[in-house]
């Protein structure tokens, strides 16, 4: 008899148990799986594969669904892109835009459709797009980093490391951010006096054209002491350190490079790389958290608004173990909690400056302390 | 004996052209229905439609040189540089940035055909080279990399014009082709350049004017391309060329030219490839195996068409 009991009761606590977790569950994401598309140029390179990962986490997390289209190899084809994602049922979209000349057109698109749309990685420069573009109620807002101060930094990090004569790795005249970063640079070029001897313009380069591309400028340039890149994600920077280190340059030609690859703590204890700058693949995540906080009807801001995100600075082999261990490694640099957090759905107290001051507050330190 | 040959050759011979058509209903039919009719949607169908207007203009254009047996890989660098000059134009005169896109795009097409004939240098040279020559131009003209447009071309991204643009040229192009000497002659071209001039064709001048009127349509694509985009930038029309090779193939155009080319390829295949891109887009087909599936759909097109009797391509 007593058996028979405690199996029973046994039974009921396990009916209890399942039935509150199934219920927990079902508090833990949204009301509906909204489903938010992401135009951006690949998902499978360090930076966006990285952003990819973080942007399917916290969808899963909240009960979302993301979809990608990554055919951008022009101004059009991101409308057609856009266009796509939009006929597959997206109710927001997040678009890492070519320049601000499409953003016109983008905003008509997601008028006539009844999307949102938040640029990522992006802010708008042209006032009269901008004029444009804000006014429009489906324009949520974006994140962005400041690219022109990011290659200021790199040029200044190049001229204190006592170059002279640079070439620079980019791409090809149009690309918003490149260009931005490389304004900054040829700005410290100006100040410190650092000559610009040679470029590589080129928007589909691999690490085997990278090296080349090094070979010959080492070919070409006996007095180069520098290379700095605008993007090194797609293996470019690995295409850099091979050539140097093949033509035992290492050390000896100073490389500065925005983005992220794998291996920073070898490439830094070696010397190979002298100033990298990236870790801002967490920038979607603040623009996709507009558009669910507004598909969930719970709008952190009536008006536009802008995320501001630092890049994190790698200057020693322990920076990118701690880098690689709490950030951009097995875990994420914010854990389901914080991502729940993030949407005023669950949790009432969120608000736009509070988003806006987790965006700027985001470094290697700051997840440390909050995931150690 | 040769009467039974006769007539088990012709059902294969008209099996494969039915191909290409038959493949267009069965894309159709499985996006239609794995995307629950979001495929055949109003909506969806005007998207496809400005999404295939300028391919289907392109690949229509480029049958008169297909159809000689020639190739044109500089139309992506040809449309690039139409689009940007046209955005300069549209900021001081509006109306005259499509006549402007389409006389540059006639004059380099010109010269295009000029190089092949005059030099004898073989089309995939020259168009490779001009492609190239043409891209850093763009680059030149650009300046800044990206050419706004104004406002007020805006509404000429128009579905019903565009509709309305498309069956014309496709009218007129299907009626060149098919009933005059100029698309007969490009035909005979394809099919024995030899017997072609020994019949009174004249070679050069048909391969000059081929060039010539396939990159004035790609000026009228730049243009258009410009409009859709709000814009024109270094990379407006990067992949064009091969996008409408494998427009004209998926159709089953043979890219060896002859008497066996057709309009209605460049058409058919055009519609193929952007219900391809726009049906995967909508069925949510994880986008790393996209480019893999379109890969293995071109694969058995190219099987299922290409007569593999004449692996002559290009000249």
């Amino acid at each position: 008899m007593k058996k028979i009991m405690s199996n029973i009761l046994i039974g009921v606590l396990l009916a209890m148990s399942l039935t509150l977790n199934v219920f927990a569950g079902e508090t833990d994401k949204l009301p509906e799986k909204y489903k938010i598309g992401c135009v951006i140029w690949s998902t499978v390179d360090e930076l966006g594969g990285a952003s990819a990962r973080l942007l399917d986490y916290a969808s899963e997390t909240l009960g979302c669904e993301m979809v990608y289209n990554t055919n951008i190899s022009s101004p059009e084809s991101q409308i057609t892109a856009t266009e796509n994602l939009i006929a597959a049922g997206c109710q927001a979209v997040l678009i890492c835009n070519y320049s601000d000349d499409i953003l016109p057109k983008i905003t008509q698109l997601c008028e006539e459709n009844g999307v949102y749309f938040a640029l990522i990685w992006r802010s708008i420069a042209n006032p009269e797009v901008k004029e444009f573009v804000e006014k429009s109620d489906y324009y949520l807002g974006n994140t962005c980093e400041d690219e022109q101060d990011i290659g200021y930094r790199m040029g200044e990090t190049l001229h204190n490391k006592g170059c002279e004569n640079i070439a620079v790795i980019t791409m090809e005249k149009g690309d918003a951010t490149a260009d931005a970063r490389d304004a900054g640079f040829n700005q410290a070029c100006e100040e410190y006096g650092m000559n610009r001897i040679s470029e590589v313009r080129n928007n589909t380069l691999t690490a085997e054209e990278t090296t080349k591309a090094v070979e010959n400028f080492l070919a070409s340039f006996p007095e180069l002491d520098g290379i700095f890149i605008t993007g090194g994600s797609n293996t470019i920077l690995e295409g850099v350190i091979q050539a140097l280190a093949l033509h035992e340059k290492t050390g000896e030609v100073k490389v500065a490079c925005v983005d992220f690859i794998s291996d920073l703590d070898k490439y830094i204890a070696e010397g190979a790389i002298d100033a990298i700058s990236g870790g801002h693949f967490v920038d979607p995540l603040f623009s996709y958290m507009l558009c669910v906080n507004k598909l969930a009807e719970t709008p952190l801001s009536d008006t536009c608004e802008t995320c501001h995100l630092n890049f994190v600075n790698l200057e020693s082999p322990e920076d990118a173990v701690n880098y690689y261990t709490y950030v951009e490694g097995e875990s994420f640099p914010y854990n389901e909690e914080e991502i729940r957090n993030m949407v005023k759905y669950f949790n009432a107290d969120m608000t736009i400056e509070e988003l806006q001051k987790i965006s700027e507050a985001y470094s290697v330190n700051d997840v440390v302390e909050r995931h150690q | 004996m040769s009467e039974n040959k006769k007539t088990n050759a012709f059902p294969v011979h008209n099996f494969k052209e039915i191909i290409p058509f038959v493949s267009l209903i069965l894309v159709i039919v499985f996006f239609e229905i794995i995307t629950k009719g979001t495929l055949l949607s109003f909506r969806n169908m005007k998207l496809i439609l400005n999404q295939s207007f300028v391919l289907i203009i392109g690949s229509v254009s480029c049958s008169f040189i297909v159809a000689q047996g020639d190739v044109d890989f500089s139309m992506g660098s040809m449309v690039g540089i139409t689009a940007v000059s046209a955005a300069w134009i549209s900021h001081v005169a509006p109306g005259l940035a499509l006549p402007t896109a389409m006389l540059i795009g006639l004059c380099l097409g010109a010269m295009n055909g000029l190089l092949y004939v005059k030099f004898r240098i073989p089309s995939f040279v020259v168009t490779l080279s001009t492609l190239m020559i043409l891209r850093g131009l763009t680059i030149y003209i650009a300046t800044g990399g990206s050419v706004s447009v104004p406002f007020s071309l805006y509404s000429l991204d128009n579905t019903k014009l565009k509709l309305f643009l498309v069956v014309v040229i496709i009218l007129i192009a299907t009626y060149v082709f098919n009933f005059t000497k100029y698309g007969k002659w490009c035909k005979s071209i394809g099919s024995g350049v030899t017997a072609a001039y020994q019949s009174g064709v004249p070679i050069g001048k048909m391969r000059v004017t081929g060039y010539a009127i396939s990159a004035m349509m790609c000026g009228f694509c730049g243009f258009f391309n410009m409009v859709r985009a709000g814009s024109a930038a270094t990379n407006t029309g990067s992949f064009f060329e091969t996008d409408i090779l494998i427009a004209l193939v998926l159709g089953g155009m043979p890219l060896s030219g002859g008497s066996t080319s057709k309009i209605r390829c460049a058409v058919i295949g055009s519609l193929t490839l952007a219900i391809l891109v726009n049906g995967m887009a909508c069925w949510n087909i994880d986008e790393k195996l996209q480019q893999g599936i379109k890969g293995v759909i071109f694969l058995i097109a190219v099987w299922l068409t290409f007569d593999k009797k004449n692996t002559r391509l290009i000249k």
